[in-house]
């Protein structure tokens, strides 16, 4: 007490100076104010601080005016407020609306967040709004029909809720209504904590419907889809109606069951693992197999599977489609292809039978035709040579007709024999240069006599793909015609000419010979169609029935323009070759 | 005919026409003097394995030239020159087929088969009498024979 009365006021409190304190005084002592009251902190002894509130007056004591201070310790206080500011702080920071109003639905309090959410200004006064008006229409009678009542009822209501802005964009919300009691247990105010839910909303909302457009998908599919649990027993855990109707069970006879009640043979708990990383590798596994219906039946299936992660796990995405109809058609074209090899190889060998006949007669025609024309034209010889002098010139000459014509038909005889060949060989298809070929063969069949005769002219041709030997018979064969029929004419000439027209190549013989009536023209490639007579020219009208026959069998055409005494041109066309053939 | 073990050509021909043919082309040659005729396959086999009517002949006195017909009653000429072809003892001996087949196949097989000519009788008589004239000349004169094997 002793060391207190020595003390001047600035010792206690450090925040003055016996200069900044001594101003406070006089209207005290002037009496011009009655009460100063400030805070400031006070110094212990021991040199540590505590806040204080002062009290200063002036009273009369024994008549002398002193000046009392009456010092609060309000360090207490201060914590309080402290505290209440940090969590006025908290209020303002958080992005959630928090907002308290009077049981009238006055506001008196908003946060900076519920202000920025309600388009209301960060220092406005907000003791004069009405909370209804900034509720949105699909939520206000809800609200403030069930939710406050509740709130006040139950001290608090927690649930959904619509916030309508200034400007009117209705916010969904997600919120807390509190119900504050005042000292006599009264409700006095209300106040909500409302978070903004409008993107979880939309984002719920999306989901829902993918959800409902899966669902869509997962039922409209003709495809049975099964959702399996890889675990256990591979129990279903859902599967759509196409499902059901396949394998002839409900929904609820299906969900819940192991996938075993459809396959034949029941799964191996090893062989079910190493599937589930097969499908983890592939992605996608598909193989054909067998279900049972319940009614017993087997049907084909090709199932799909695949992983999908359901709420969280790993599922099983089954989709099986029946595939009876298309192992039927399978099986149909395996049936109709073995008969087709069948007929095929009925009708091969009814060919090769045909082939042999042919053969057998062709042999006949070489071998036994020729004798008796040998012994004809033997035992006319001997004729001549044993009786030859007891015959008048008139016999020779007879005679010499029958040599004739045992000549001409052994020509006959070579020439068919040749027709049929054509036929009856196999052909060996080779790349040919034709424009070489046109050119030896006809050095080949004309003699330089005959050559000095003719202007022989070979434009480049296009190869061939074919059997050179047949060809060579077909130039041989058109080349001489032109040589026989155009040697009786002055200025001989011979053009061999060759083009590309719609995938075929096409070759030309033309000369300038005595050519032919083209009323004709269909004559031509016949056998022994002749259209001159044998003594103008020789010959039996095999050569062009061969080359119609070689060009046939090579898939081409045969024709010929002419007309009489102006040349004829005879046309061949082959199939041009395949762009990578040999 | 003369000895059957000193015979020059054995003619194989079933047809009397072309046998006649051929018997006057040998003789405008010159070639007719030791020529045996057999008609069918298997009497031309018992000649050259001196079997049957030709038991008392010796295999190994091979005629100079065997002219062989390819149609021919019993066993055809193909199979009668398969028999000599493939026989040790006979094998060497000639064989000419002489024949109207132009026919690849039968050219073809006669080779396989070990032929040393084939002939395609000309129908043409003078040619005929051409042809034999050339085999004779060749077979009889020109060929050198393997020396005979010691029974």
């Amino acid at each position: 007490m002793e060391e207190l009365a020595k003390l001047t006021p600035p010792d206690v409190m450090p925040e003055f100076t016996q200069e900044s304190f001594r101003p406070l005084l006089p209207p005290l002592r002037t009496g011009k104010r009655k009460l100063l009251v400030f805070e400031t902190v006070h110094r212990r002894r021991d040199g540590s601080e505590y806040p204080v509130e002062v009290h200063l007056q002036q009273v009369e004591t024994g008549g002398e005016a002193v000046c009392l201070a009456i010092v609060n310790d309000i360090t207490e206080r201060r914590q309080a407020e402290q505290e209440r500011d940090r969590r006025a702080a908290i209020q303002e920071a958080t992005p959630d609306f928090i907002g308290l109003s009077d049981l009238q639905g006055r506001a008196i309090y908003v946060n900076r967040a519920g202000r920025e959410m309600l388009e209301i200004g960060a220092e406005e006064d907000v003791s004069n709004l009405a909370i209804a008006d900034y509720l949105a229409d699909s939520a206000r009678a809800f609200v403030v029909n069930e939710a406050i009542p509740a709130a006040i009822r139950e001290g608090s209501w927690s649930g959904e809720g619509a916030l309508l802005s200034r400007t009117g964009r209705e916010i969904l919300v997600s919120q807390v209504i509190l119900a504050h009691r005042g000292p006599g247990g009264e409700v006095e105010f209300l106040s909500t904590i409302a978070r903004d839910i409008t993107e979880r909303k939309r984002s719920e909302q999306a989901l829902i419907e993918s959800s409902s457009q899966f669902r869509t998908l997962f039922e409209a599919s003709p495809d049975a889809i099964l959702l399996i649990d890889p675990h256990d027993e591979w129990p279903i855990l859902d599967c759509n109606m196409a499902a059901c109707q396949m394998n002839g069970y409900t929904r609820d006879e299906l969900v819940g069951q192991s996938v075993d009640l459809l396959n034949l043979t029941p799964g191996d708990p090893n062989e079910r693992k190493e599937y589930v990383e097969r499908i983890h590798r592939q992605g996608v596994l598909r193989l054909d197999t067998f279900h049972r219906r319940k009614d017993g039946s087997v049907f084909s299936v090709e199932v799909s599977t695949s992983l999908i992660t359901l709420g969280g796990r790993d599922v099983v995405l089954g989709i099986d489609r029946d595939i009876t109809e298309r192992r039927r058609a399978e099986e149909e074209i395996r049936r109709l292809n073995v008969e087709l090899e069948g007929r095929v190889a009925q009708r091969t060998a009814q060919l090769a039978s045909a082939n042999q006949e042919l053969e057998a007669f062709a042999y006949s025609v070489s071998h036994d035709l020729r004798a008796p024309l040998r012994a004809i034209d033997g035992f006319s010889r001997i004729i001549l040579e044993d009786f030859g002098n007891t015959l008048d010139p008139e016999g020779k000459r007879l005679f010499d007709v029958i040599l004739t014509n045992t000549q001409r038909m052994d020509q006959l005889i070579t020439d068919l024999l040749a027709l049929s060949r054509v036929s009856r060989t196999e052909m060996q298809s080779s790349r040919v240069d034709m424009t070489a070929l046109a050119d030896s063969i006809y050095h080949e069949i004309a003699s330089p006599e005959v050559r000095r005769k003719f202007a022989f002219y070979v434009a480049p041709l296009p190869d061939a793909s074919a059997d050179p030997a047949l060809l060579r018979q077909v130039w041989s064969n058109l080349l001489s015609n032109a040589i026989k029929y155009a040697m009786p004419k002055a200025g001989r000439a011979i053009e061999v000419g060759g083009y590309m027209d719609n995938g075929m190549c096409v070759y030309f013989v033309r000369d300038n010979g005595v050519g032919f009536n083209p009323a004709y023209t269909n004559k031509l490639f016949g056998v022994f169609q002749r259209l001159h007579k044998a003594e103008e020219f020789e010959g039996n009208g095999v050569g062009l029935a061969i080359v119609q026959r070689i060009i046939h069998r090579h898939g081409g055409k045969t024709w010929a323009e002419g007309e009489i005494n102006r040349g004829a041109t005879f046309y061949f066309s082959l199939p041009a070759m395949e762009p990578n053939h040999e | 005919m003369n000895d059957p073990n000193e015979v020059e050509i054995l003619l194989v021909e079933d047809n009397t026409a072309d046998l006649e043919l051929a018997m006057r082309a040998l003789k405008k040659n010159h070639l007719a003097n030791r020529v045996v005729v057999v008609t069918d396959g298997e009497e031309a086999l018992d000649f050259i394995f001196a079997r049957g009517s030709y038991s008392d002949r010796h295999v190994e006195n091979a005629p100079k030239v065997i002219l062989l017909d390819l149609k021919l009653p019993k066993v055809n000429g193909l199979e009668v020159l398969r028999a000599i072809k493939s026989d040790p003892r006979t094998k060497a001996f000639p064989v000419v087929i002489l024949t109207s087949s132009k026919e690849e196949s039968d050219i073809v097989e006669s080779y396989q088969l070990g032929v040393n000519s084939y002939i395609v009788k000309p129908v043409v008589f003078d040619k005929f009498v051409e042809a034999v004239n050339n085999l004779g000349m060749y077979w009889l004169l020109l060929n050198q024979r393997p020396p005979p094997q010691s029974p």
